[in-house]
């Protein structure tokens, strides 16, 4: 009987703490989402650099061949996932309610609608899974794997080398971007922008005062 | 001279010298004539002893004394002035020390240390801030490369200032080391018709971007004109310049086929809040007016296993850094299995820096 209030007293505390984390945690991920609005919405870069963003990310190991190195994980950059958060039933059992307006904000700009739609790549049975072409789910932190379906080329060169950004310096082991760093997947083509400089004196030398 | 036993890099001069010598007016192949005792005054000087044990006639010696003397007169009334305070007296010190300091390239690790803290302390006393100041040496098994991606690269220029910033160029008159070459698609690599000065939104229809900056060559044409070896290619191959041995002649300038020099014109400009205080002494330290300048892939950067500021800056990933000597490195991957080229490759100076598309 004298055991019961410190049980009480501990699971409460237990609780507390995990509040306490969660809160912590939205309002990191709050942050980051709104750092990379505003890098969105600035003239100068509308590209976003996981560098200038500071964010602490963890890396995950990528092994295809005899080539293996780092990249950042996905997951924790969503600002939605787990999806299953929402999505606890299939998508199907979705449509027919009001939960059809959610994601509006997403308008997939990726290929024709005759080869792919949302489904092409997310597992309406599974929504915390990606998957191939022929059904096998994905892991969203692998997302390159979905890539590489139709995007072989960039992806032989982002194995070698040759494509995506390497991060934070030349010494082994070797830290890249992967595919969705810098290409959204609904819309991976990249807007034009303005420079970030302009040379006037260069402009007055050449030209004559 | 002893041809084993020195440092630097001479025009072979003495065998024509020999040769003079073996058909002068006495006839002699050795001694008895004066011009026979060239050859014994010849060993080794260093630092110092370029100046102070250098023999010398009686007219020259009178030359040098007056100018020491003229010097000394200056130092001293400045050094043990009773007006004079302990800063400026301290400066006076340090700067008598700098000025006869020997080339960057032959000191000891010591000496490198010591000019290291005369030119903190200097810059401490001149700006009342501090800057950490590296004589780091190029790491083992390291040469440095680079690749550029022509298909990648869109113009943005993000590199430029980031260049600038990371390497306190002067701002006044805009220096950048990094020039982005807008090129029309099919017109072939024709610098003449390009334009490096564009504004206007990128990346531009039917044009691609190219970037070009010192690219390190291994057969450097610029270190063999110098007159005064105050640029050398380092173990790591990195091209540096000692800025405190450059005379301002602008012979590397003339000599670089790929416009990767600079020169200060005017004594260079960085507001106080702006200047990077990680520097290194052959690289971003604060220039002087009449040096030469240049990239140095940022070796206060890159010697740390840092990517140079170029790199980091990019966001397409156009640029690709590395160790030439790992093959493992991304460089590496690029160079063997892309069609990578060189700017000027029959020049012979072996760039190392390529351009490659996808």
């Amino acid at each position: 009987m004298k055991q019961q209030p410190r049980h009480a007293i501990l699971i409460l505390l237990v609780a507390l703490l995990i509040c306490c984390e969660k809160t912590e945690d939205n309002a990191a991920y709050s942050k980051i989402s709104k750092q990379v609005w505003e890098k969105r919405n600035s003239p100068q870069q509308s590209l976003i650099s996981i560098d200038s963003l500071a964010i602490q990310f963890s890396l995950i190991q990528v092994g295809e061949g005899h080539k293996s190195f780092l990249i950042p994980d996905r997951k924790s950059q969503l600002n939605s996932y787990a999806c299953s958060e929402c999505h606890r039933h299939p998508l199907p059992a979705f449509e027919e309610t009001i939960h059809k307006k959610a994601h509006w904000n997403i308008v997939l700009q990726h290929a024709k609608k005759s080869t792919m739609d949302c489904r092409t790549c997310h597992d309406s049975k599974s929504m915390n899974h990606l998957k191939s072409l022929t059904g096998v789910g994905i892991d969203f932190d692998r997302s390159y794997q979905l890539c590489r379906q139709c995007h072989f080329p960039q992806f032989k060169d982002w194995i070698g080398g040759a494509h995506g950004k390497q991060l934070e310096g030349w010494k082994p082991p070797r830290r890249s971007m992967t595919c969705t760093n810098c290409h959204s997947p609904h819309k991976p083509s990249i807007e034009k922008r303005w420079p970030a400089r302009f040379n006037t004196q260069k402009e007055v030398e050449r030209k004559g005062k | 001279m002893d041809s084993e036993n020195k440092k630097w890099f001479s025009i072979p001069l003495s065998k024509i010298k020999e040769q003079v010598k073996a058909s002068c007016n006495c006839g002699k192949t050795s001694g008895g004539c004066s011009s026979h005792q060239e050859a014994e005054k010849d060993k080794r000087k260093d630092g110092f002893e370029q100046i102070f044990n250098a023999s010398m006639d009686r007219r020259n010696a009178f030359k040098q004394l007056s100018t020491s003397l003229l010097l000394g007169v200056g130092a001293l009334s400045s050094s043990c002035s009773l007006t004079a305070d302990n800063e400026t007296k301290e400066k006076a010190q340090l700067n008598w020390e700098e000025q006869f300091k020997g080339n960057y390239k032959l000191m000891t690790p010591a000496e490198k240390k010591e000019t290291v803290e005369r030119l903190v302390r200097l810059h401490q006393l001149e700006t009342a801030s501090n800057v950490q100041l590296s004589s780091e040496d190029a790491q083992a098994d390291v040469l440095f490369g680079y690749a550029f991606n022509i298909s990648k690269c869109q113009g943005y220029m993000d590199c430029v200032n980031a260049c600038v910033k990371e390497n306190n160029q002067d701002r006044n008159s805009q220096m950048q080391y990094i020039r982005i070459h807008e090129m029309k698609e099919g017109a072939g690599f024709n610098f003449n018709e390009s334009d490096d000065n564009y504004y206007h939104e990128v990346p531009a229809e039917g044009h691609f971007y190219m970037g070009t900056q010192c690219f390190h060559c291994e057969n450097p044409p610029c270190v063999d004109v110098c007159p005064v070896q105050a640029t050398w290619k380092e173990p790591d191959g990195i091209v540096v310049i000692d800025y405190d041995w450059c005379v301002g002649c602008r012979y590397c300038m003339a000599a670089c086929p790929y416009d990767g020099r600079r020169f200060n014109w005017s004594t260079p400009k960085v507001s106080a809040s702006e200047v990077n205080k990680k520097q290194h002494y052959l690289g971003n330290r604060m220039r002087k007016k009449g040096v030469m300048e240049k990239c140095t892939f940022c070796i206060q950067r890159s010697r740390k296993g840092m990517n140079p500021a170029c790199v980091e800056a990019c966001p397409t990933g156009a640029r690709i850094f590395g160790n030439l000597l790992d093959p493992n490195s991304a460089l590496r991957w690029v160079l063997e299995h892309k069609k990578v080229f060189r700017l000027k490759e029959d020049l012979g100076t072996a760039p190392k820096f390529w351009y490659f598309m996808d």
